[in-house]
């Protein structure tokens, strides 16, 4: 019994262990965005009657602050660009193999599709990273802000998640099918 | 089920419940391009089942024609109908259905078996065995059969269009090399991408490319003593290897569905409720607040 405990606790500590490794990573891209996430409305300095997200047409130098990378490695990595009434945040994911860069590339097709859904979702990413978030004033009026980041948050320990699981299952279902095939010839 | 059958089903009903009362036109196909064509006669009374395939006529040549004569005897015509490969022709009459029905659903297996048997054979006699039979069953892909002593091996050049089932490929044909270490009595498997491995050296028409992969399966002694079974399994590699290639590519996408849902009740968790109070006046009137 306590052996068994034991070994509970051990594989707990392992598990926490795992996620920990990315708990600062996260906790600096939650601190940033919480401040980087403070819009308000502002119309359009050159065009009349046009409110335009300015992170995005960058007419105005004077309305955008300093972009941010926040890196864990070379390919793990989030650029959060904000300016007065919008934040753009871009996210590279980890690829370490060729199955990870084809189920990465599939995970983001899938949301991409469903930007319609994903309100603050880009269609397109930003060049060098994989997926980007456009979040403008509009959003944070209708939505909670700290729930926004949360999402955020979340989306990037799901896609790891997601691409690690179906990796393992990946493997798993390769063996299973070679055994059963040629254990039939024994 | 696992494996993969390799009778054709809608073949062994067809056979099996012609009864000469119905007339009967269907077309229908199998794997590796395989086309069937079943019709009865004027007088309903016979059925022709016909069979296009790509690599028939290799097929025939080695040891083909000697096995479909074997085993079907006096139904194998020895002029096929226009267009097609092969064709048989059951009589309403025949006697024991389900064995014939049976038989006649295995028609493409026979075919695909037949050089395999023709080698077992030849092994298991001492005769002597062409070197290499090269195969050409689908409209860019082949298999090879080559003998080494008392030993086959066979390799099957595999062609993938997507860039991704090349790499997912490539993780279940290295399955296969791996999990064969663990295992006993079963042949060896090794696979190359790219460049045809050794055994296909001086050998004409072998193709070769980014999009190839190269399986070579030896056979021992022992499989090949156990020749009808072995013939069953070999022959199937292939579809086997793209079933469950497709099969884990359709369970990614179910996962992902799943996950990108969640995603999006994270999301919809941000929009606050709506308030939607009824304030009530004094006698009872209200009025709705938005």
């Amino acid at each position: 019994m306590i052996i068994r405990m034991i070994i509970l606790i051990i594989a707990a500590t392992i598990m926490v262990h795992l996620t920990t490794a990315q708990v600062p990573y996260l906790n600096c891209i939650r601190t940033t965005l919480t401040a980087a996430i403070c819009l308000e409305n502002f119309a359009s300095q050159i065009v009349e009657r046009h409110n335009k997200p300015e992170v995005e047409v960058k007419t105005n130098k004077e309305l955008l602050l300093n972009p941010i990378v926040i890196a864990r490695n070379k390919q793990e990595k989030v650029l959060i660009e904000s300016s007065i009434n919008s934040v753009r945040i871009s996210v590279s994911i980890k690829k370490s193999d060729e199955v990870e860069v084809i189920l990465a590339k599939k995970f983001v097709r899938f949301l991409v599709q469903r930007a319609e859904n994903f309100i603050i979702l880009r269609r397109k990413p930003v060049e060098g990273y994989d997926i980007s978030f456009l979040v403008t004033n509009f959003h944070t009026e209708s939505m909670f802000k700290h729930k926004l980041v949360d999402f955020i948050i979340q989306f990037l320990e799901d896609i790891d998640r997601e691409v690690s699981d179906l990796k393992i299952t990946l493997n798993s279902r390769a063996r299973i099918v070679a055994s059963e095939y040629l254990k039939e010839y024994a | 089920m696992i494996l993969l059958e390799t009778s054709n089903r809608i073949l062994f009903d067809e056979v099996f419940n012609f009864n000469g009362e119905k007339r009967i036109y269907n077309i229908f196909a199998d794997f590796d391009g395989v086309k069937f064509h079943t019709h009865t006669s004027e007088d309903k009374q016979q059925l022709f089942v016909s069979i296009q395939f790509k690599g028939a006529a290799d097929l025939l040549k080695n040891g083909g024609q000697t096995y479909l004569k074997a085993v079907y005897g006096p139904l194998l015509q020895a002029k096929p109908e226009p267009g097609y490969d092969i064709t048989l022709i059951i009589d309403v009459n025949a006697p024991n259905k389900e064995e014939l029905a049976h038989k006649v659903s295995q028609l493409k297996r026979n075919l695909m078996a037949a050089p395999f048997l023709m080698v077992f054979d030849a092994i298991e006699s001492k005769k002597a065995t062409p070197e290499i039979i090269s195969i050409d069953y689908r409209s860019d892909e082949s298999f090879y059969i080559k003998t080494q002593g008392d030993n086959v091996t066979v390799i099957f050049d595999i062609i993938f269009k997507d860039s991704d089932d090349i790499v997912l490929s490539k993780i279940f044909l290295q399955a296969f090399v791996d999990v064969r270490k663990t295992l006993n009595n079963v042949p060896s498997v090794s696979f190359s991408q790219k460049d045809p491995p050794l055994e296909l050296k001086g050998v004409r028409g072998v193709r070769a490319g980014v999009n190839h992969g190269f399986v070579s399966i030896n056979l021992f002694p022992g499989h090949i003593k156990k020749a009808q079974e072995t013939a069953d399994l070999i022959q199937t590699f292939r579809d086997y290897l793209h079933y469950h290639i497709k099969c884990a590519k359709g369970y990614m996408h179910t996962s992902m569905r799943n996950r990108v849902d969640g995603l999006l009740q994270v999301l919809n968790r941000a929009k606050p409720e709506p308030v939607n109070t009824v304030k009530r006046t004094f006698k009872g009137k209200f009025f709705k607040q938005s």
